[in-house]
C-alpha cells in the first residue's frame, strides 16, 4: 500500500508539473522512460508502474487547462476550452476558468473511482463485445457529424449571388482542407513514416504537435497579446450547472475513450452539443470532466480484468513497460487515481497561481517562446530529424483554421479518417491509391 | 502569413509523400524488435516454423496466424478478414517450412510475444527472398 500511495504521489508530481507546462504533453513524458527500456529489455514492475501511470494522467488531466487557458496553449483535447476560456481571461476572470475546469474534472474522477470503476470489470466487456463491430461506421458518423455542425463564419454584407456564396463558405472550405491535408499527412505516417522503426512509438507525436500546440505559440508570439490583470474572486455557480456540465462531459468522455481514435477532443465536442449546454461556465465543467475521463479511463480500460482495451497514447505507453492484468493491480489503480486526484487538487489552485505570477513576472510571449523550444526540442529528441520535418509540415496544416476562421478540430482529420477506412477495411485500399504500399 | 501556411502544408505534404514512395519498408531482424517500435511498419524474412492457425478451420477464414523465425528470434504474424480470405482464397497461407517475406505493422507488448498485423496480400510474399 506504500508502494501504491508512493507511486501514484510520484506520478501526480510528475503530471501536474508536466501539465502546468506549455508545450508539453503528458504522452512525451510518458515516453522518455519507454525510450529508455526498449533497447534494455526491461519491463517495470506492475506493482509500480500502475499506480505512478494513473498518477500521472489524473495530474496531467487536472492542471493541463492552466497553459490552455491562460496562455493558449492547448492540445487537442482543450482547444474547445480556449475559446471561452480565452473570452474569460480577457474579462480579469482566467483564475474562474481554470478552477471550473477542475470542477469539472473532480465531479468526473469521483464517478470514476467510486461508480465506473468498481462495476467496470462485470459491465465493461459485454459492452465492448456489442459496440467493437460497430466502431467503423460510429467513426464515420462522427467525422460526418464535425463537418456538418461547424458553421459559417458571418463576413459582412456581400453582394448577393456568387461573392455571397463564396464569402459564406470560405471558413468551412478551408476547414475541409484542413480535414483532408491532414488525413493525408495521417495515411503518411501510418503507412510510410519517415520515422525511423526505433522511435515509431511516437510516430504521431511530431504532427500531433505541429496541429495543435505549435499554432497557438506562433500566434502568441506574432500577436503581441498579454495576459490582463487577473481576479482572484469567483462569482457562484448553481448546483445544477455543475451536475448538468459533469454529466455531460462524463458522456462526452466515456464516448471518446470506448471508441478507436475518437481523442478527449472529439468527446468535448460531443458533450457540447449533446448537451445544449449555454452557459460557459457550465461548458468549462463539462469539458474538465470530458478530459478526465477520456485520460483517467482510458488507464482503467487497459488495467481492468477481462476488458483488454487499449485507449490513448497513454495507455499504449504503459503496456509497452508493464503487464498488469490482476485485480489487485486494478484496485491498486483505482486508490492510486483517489490518491492522486486529492493531490491534484490539492495543488491545482498554488499552481494556478503560479502560472499567473510567472505570466506577470516574465511574460506571455517570453514564456511562449520558450515552450517552442522545448516542444521542438521535444520532438527532436524523440524522433529525430524525420519528426522535426513532419511537425514543420504539420504547423502549416495547423495554421491553415486558425488564419483562415476555421474550427481546429479538422485537424483530427490526421487520425480520425486514416483509422476510419482502417477499421472499414479500406485502409490499406487507400493507402495503395496513394503510393503508400 | 495564410499564404505561407498554405505553401508549407501543400509543399511539405507532397515533399512526404514523394520521400514516402521513394522509401522501402525497412527491414530488421526478429531479435532487434523492442517496445520503441511499436506500430512501425517493417519486413521481415525467415521461415515458417508452424502449421498456420486459421479460424474457422473450414471453409474461408476470419482470422490467420503463423510464426515467422529468422536467426535470431520469431514473431507471430496476423491477418484478419479479408486480408486471410484473400491469402485462402488464392492458395497462399504458408505452410511449415515455407521461407516467407512478410511487410506488416508490429504491436508490441509488455504482456507477451511481438506480432505483425499482415494489413495486406500483397505483403507476404513466398519462396527464397535472397537472389
Amino acid at each position: 500500500m506504500i508502494v501504491v500511495a508512493l507511486a501514484a504521489g510520484a506520478g501526480t508530481l510528475v503530471g501536474a508539473a508536466a501539465g502546468c507546462v506549455p508545450g508539453l504533453h503528458v504522452y512525451n513524458v510518458l515516453a522518455l522512460p519507454v525510450l529508455w527500456l526498449a533497447p534494455r529489455s526491461r519491463t517495470v514492475p506492475a506493482a509500480v508502474a500502475v499506480p505512478f501511470a494513473c498518477g500521472v494522467m489524473v495530474g496531467f488531466c487536472l492542471c493541463n487547462t492552466i497553459p490552455s487557458i491562460l496562455l493558449a496553449a492547448p492540445d487537442e483535447s482543450a482547444f474547445f476550452t480556449v475559446l471561452p476560456g480565452q473570452k474569460m481571461l480577457a474579462q480579469g476572470r482566467g483564475h474562474e476558468a481554470c478552477l471550473l475546469t477542475a470542477l469539472g474534472g473532480m465531479g468526473a474522477l469521483l464517478f470514476l473511482t467510486l461508480v465506473a470503476g468498481p462495476l467496470a470489470p462485470r459491465a465493461l466487456p459485454p459492452v465492448r463485445d456489442v459496440l467493437r463491430p460497430h466502431g467503423h461506421w460510429a467513426l464515420w458518423c462522427v467525422i460526418v457529424f464535425m463537418m456538418m455542425s461547424e458553421w459559417p463564419k458571418p463576413m459582412g454584407m456581400r453582394r448577393a449571388g456568387w461573392p455571397a456564396l463564396g464569402a459564406a463558405w470560405r471558413s468551412l472550405g478551408f476547414g475541409w482542407l484542413t480535414f483532408l491535408l491532414s488525413g493525408w499527412l495521417g495515411f503518411i505516417l501510418l503507412f510510410r513514416s519517415p520515422i525511423a522503426p526505433e522511435r515509431a512509438f511516437q510516430n504521431l507525436m511530431p504532427a500531433f504537435v505541429g496541429l495543435f500546440t505549435l499554432p497557438w505559440l506562433v500566434l502568441n508570439l506574432v500577436a503581441r497579446v498579454e495576459v490582463p490583470a487577473q481576479r482572484r474572486h469567483c462569482g457562484r455557480l448553481p448546483g445544477s450547472a455543475v451536475l448538468q456540465g459533469t454529466a455531460a462531459g462524463t458522456l462526452g468522455g466515456a464516448f471518446a475513450v470506448f471508441f478507436p481514435a475518437v481523442t478527449a477532443g472529439v468527446g468535448g465536442l460531443l458533450s457540447g452539443h449533446a448537451s445544449g449546454l449555454r452557459d460557459d461556465r457550465a461548458f468549462l465543467v463539462s469539458q474538465g470532466a470530458s478530459k478526465m475521463i477520456y485520460g483517467v479511463g482510458a488507464m482503467l480500460l487497459l488495467f481492468a480484468p477481462g476488458v483488454g482495451m487499449v485507449r490513448g497514447g497513454g495507455a499504449w505507453l504503459t503496456q509497452s513497460v508493464t503487464a498488469a492484468g490482476g485485480l489487485a493491480e486494478y484496485y491498486a489503480a483505482l486508490a492510486a487515481l483517489a490518491l492522486g486526484g486529492a493531490l491534484a487538487l490539492c495543488l491545482f489552485n498554488p499552481m494556478v497561481r503560479l502560472t499567473l505570477y510567472g505570466l506577470r513576472r516574465i511574460g506571455s510571449r517570453a514564456v511562449s517562446r520558450g515552450a517552442l523550444g522545448l516542444a521542438v526540442a521535444l520532438v527532436w529528441l524523440l524522433t529525430g530529424a524525420a519528426g522535426v520535418t513532419v511537425m514543420l509540415v504539420a504547423l502549416g496544416i495547423g495554421l491553415i483554421p486558425v488564419l483562415f476562421g476555421a474550427r481546429r478540430m479538422n485537424a483530427l482529420g490526421v487520425i480520425l479518417l486514416p483509422m476510419a477506412c482502417i477499421l472499414s477495411g479500406h485502409g490499406p485500399r487507400v493507402a495503395q491509391w496513394l503510393g503508400l504500399m | 502569413m495564410r499564404g505561407a501556411a498554405l505553401a508549407l502544408a501543400t509543399v511539405g505534404l507532397l515533399f512526404l509523400q514523394w520521400s514516402a514512395r521513394a522509401r522501402d519498408i525497412p527491414p530488421i531482424e526478429i531479435g532487434a524488435i523492442t517496445p520503441a517500435m511499436n506500430f512501425a511498419r517493417v519486413r521481415i524474412e525467415g521461415e515458417v516454423q508452424r502449421r498456420a492457425y486459421r479460424s474457422p478451420p473450414q471453409g474461408v477464414p476470419d482470422y490467420l496466424s503463423f510464426v515467422v523465425a529468422d536467426e535470431s528470434g520469431e514473431v507471430r504474424v496476423q491477418a484478419w478478414r479479408t486480408v486471410a480470405a484473400e491469402l485462402a482464397r488464392s492458395g497462399r497461407i504458408p505452410q511449415r517450412g515455407d521461407r516467407v517475406r512478410v511487410s506488416g505493422s508490429l504491436r508490441v507488448t509488455a504482456r507477451g510475444e511481438p506480432r505483425l498485423a499482415l494489413d495486406a496480400p500483397g505483403g507476404l510474399q513466398k519462396g527464397d527472398p535472397s537472389p
